[in-house]
């Protein structure tokens, strides 16, 4: 497993089809002190309708929505640590759509779920039951329902994390009336834990540097010691659950040996030779059912 | 006698068209735009309780880092107020906190250092050789203050000078 070593993440860049503005948006965040960012991906209406002729819901697949390799070199010479995630948002508004989801070959390649729940029955099964990392809030409105301790707190347990996106505080002065109060409601409920703060911008001159955005939990009256856990320590335990999630149970991966990163070579107890390796990279289609090999770690319980 | 405790925060201002230095920029307009800023967010609570202490202390247009000092117990606010600031003087511009200090000396050793790693960083991307060779010179120059410049001096040396990648 591998371990995440990121000081500042932003979990949630949005993704736009025009590379160029992308990567202005990925190159400022790396500017103001991020070094690994989410690029978000929206999915909405995931329901598929058997007897419907309405074409199937298309999914960009995740490697299309990275950035090159020399682009993400070049961010690597600002900041050596660099490293991009994909993110993918479902907006649930039927709890019958999840199922559906949640077996979507597609959606599942992201390395990151998040579910972006409209109404509180979906909110409730999110946090109960859904097989997801981040649980989005739309804030900017005025909610209709409380949140409940009780399903909140089995999501605590579950190890999700709830987000709090900034961006619309800063131009519109309703959003911001609305976010601070129903922000503060969330966090009392959570006792402080499991939230991380992040853009969601779709405009450089939003994007704020972390210091700023960890100190903005001051408004929403959230104790000292836990705002710094906003942008880093929480956005790792995401990235992390997110990882044992292609594990089975968080304790067995199966990995291919070609896949392995030269750091890890001495995972395997046979190749004391590198010419091993090197043969097996060389003729993959003889071999592959030996190309795979069990690596099994105990996951840290978090 | 009990000190009246103070904090310094030192701020970067990030232009939105990307210039690395503006020669108007001058702590008049920073006070201005902070003071616009926290009356917009804290009303006349935070304008009251804040005017008087706030001060700018200190302006680098080359920079662009500013020193703001304000009352102890109203860092938070005024850190808050600089998250919403969307222009200077009408210039869109945005504000990055870089450093929070209790005195003005311990500001300025942390803008030593910060300087110097991002001279490094603006010499690694100067992709002219010849003006980075002279970019080199001058801070060889200004560092020993001798005219000799070595030849081997490369980048690698100079990011050991400044503490940079260890």
């Amino acid at each position: 497993m591998t371990q995440f070593r990121h000081q500042n993440i932003d979990l949630n860049i949005l993704y736009t089809p025009d590379k160029k503005e992308l990567y202005k948006r990925v190159e400022r965040a790396v500017n103001l002190g991020y070094d690994a960012v989410a690029i978000n991906y929206f999915v909405e209406n995931i329901i598929q309708e058997k007897k419907s002729k309405k074409p199937k819901p298309t999914v960009v697949n995740p490697e299309n929505i990275k950035l090159n390799k020399d682009d993400v070199k070049k961010l690597q010479e600002i900041c050596p640590h660099f490293t991009q995630y994909t993110r993918c948002t479902w907006i649930l508004s039927d709890p019958a759509a999840a199922h559906f989801a949640q077996t979507h070959k597609e959606v599942q390649a992201y390395d990151i779920q998040a579910v972006l729940p409209t109404n509180e029955k979906v909110l409730h099964m999110a946090c109960n039951q859904l097989e997801v990392d981040i649980i989005s809030l739309d804030l900017t409105e005025s909610l209709g329902f409380h949140f409940k301790r009780t399903s909140i707190g089995v999501a605590i347990r579950r190890g999700l994390h709830f987000e709090i996106i900034y961006t619309p505080m800063i131009n519109d002065h309703f959003s911001r009336v609305n976010i601070i109060c129903n922000a503060q409601s969330l966090i009392s409920i959570c006792k402080n834990k499991n939230i991380i703060l992040s853009s969601a911008c779709d405009n450089i001159m939003l994007l704020r540097a972390p210091a700023d955005v960890s100190n903005l939990c001051c408004l929403f009256d959230m104790n000292q010691s836990y705002r710094k856990a906003t942008v880093g320590k929480n956005c790792l335990n995401v990235l992390s659950r997110a990882e044992t999630r292609k594990t089975a149970k968080g304790v067995i991966m199966i990995q291919k040996i070609s896949d392995l990163k030269k750091h890890q070579r001495h995972l395997i107890p046979d190749s004391s030779s590198d010419s091993d390796v090197v043969d097996l990279n060389s003729d993959k289609d003889e071999e592959s059912s030996s190309d795979e090999e069990l690596i099994c770690k105990k996951a840290k319980a978090e | 006698m009990v000190r009246f405790k103070h904090r310094y925060l030192v701020a970067e201002v990030n232009f939105a068209d990307g210039r690395l230095y503006d020669q108007n920029l001058n702590g008049k307009m920073i006070y201005k735009c902070l003071l616009e800023a926290l009356k917009e967010n804290f009303g006349d609570y935070g304008y009251g309780s804040i005017k008087t202490n706030l001060r700018v202390k200190y302006v680098n247009p080359y920079t662009r880092i500013a020193k703001i000092r304000c009352k102890r117990d109203m860092k938070d606010m005024v850190q808050a107020a600089m998250f919403f600031i969307k222009k200077v003087e009408n210039v869109p511009a945005i504000f990055r906190t870089l450093h929070c200090a209790g005195s003005m000396r311990s500001c300025q050793k942390f803008l030593v250092e910060y300087n110097q790693q991002e001279l490094a960083k603006i010499v690694r991307a100067c992709k002219d050789p010849e003006e980075k060779r002279q970019m080199l010179r001058s801070i060889n120059k200004s560092d020993f203050g001798d005219d000799e410049f070595d030849d081997n001096l490369d980048i690698d040396v100079l990011n050991r000078l400044h503490g940079n990648d260890g």
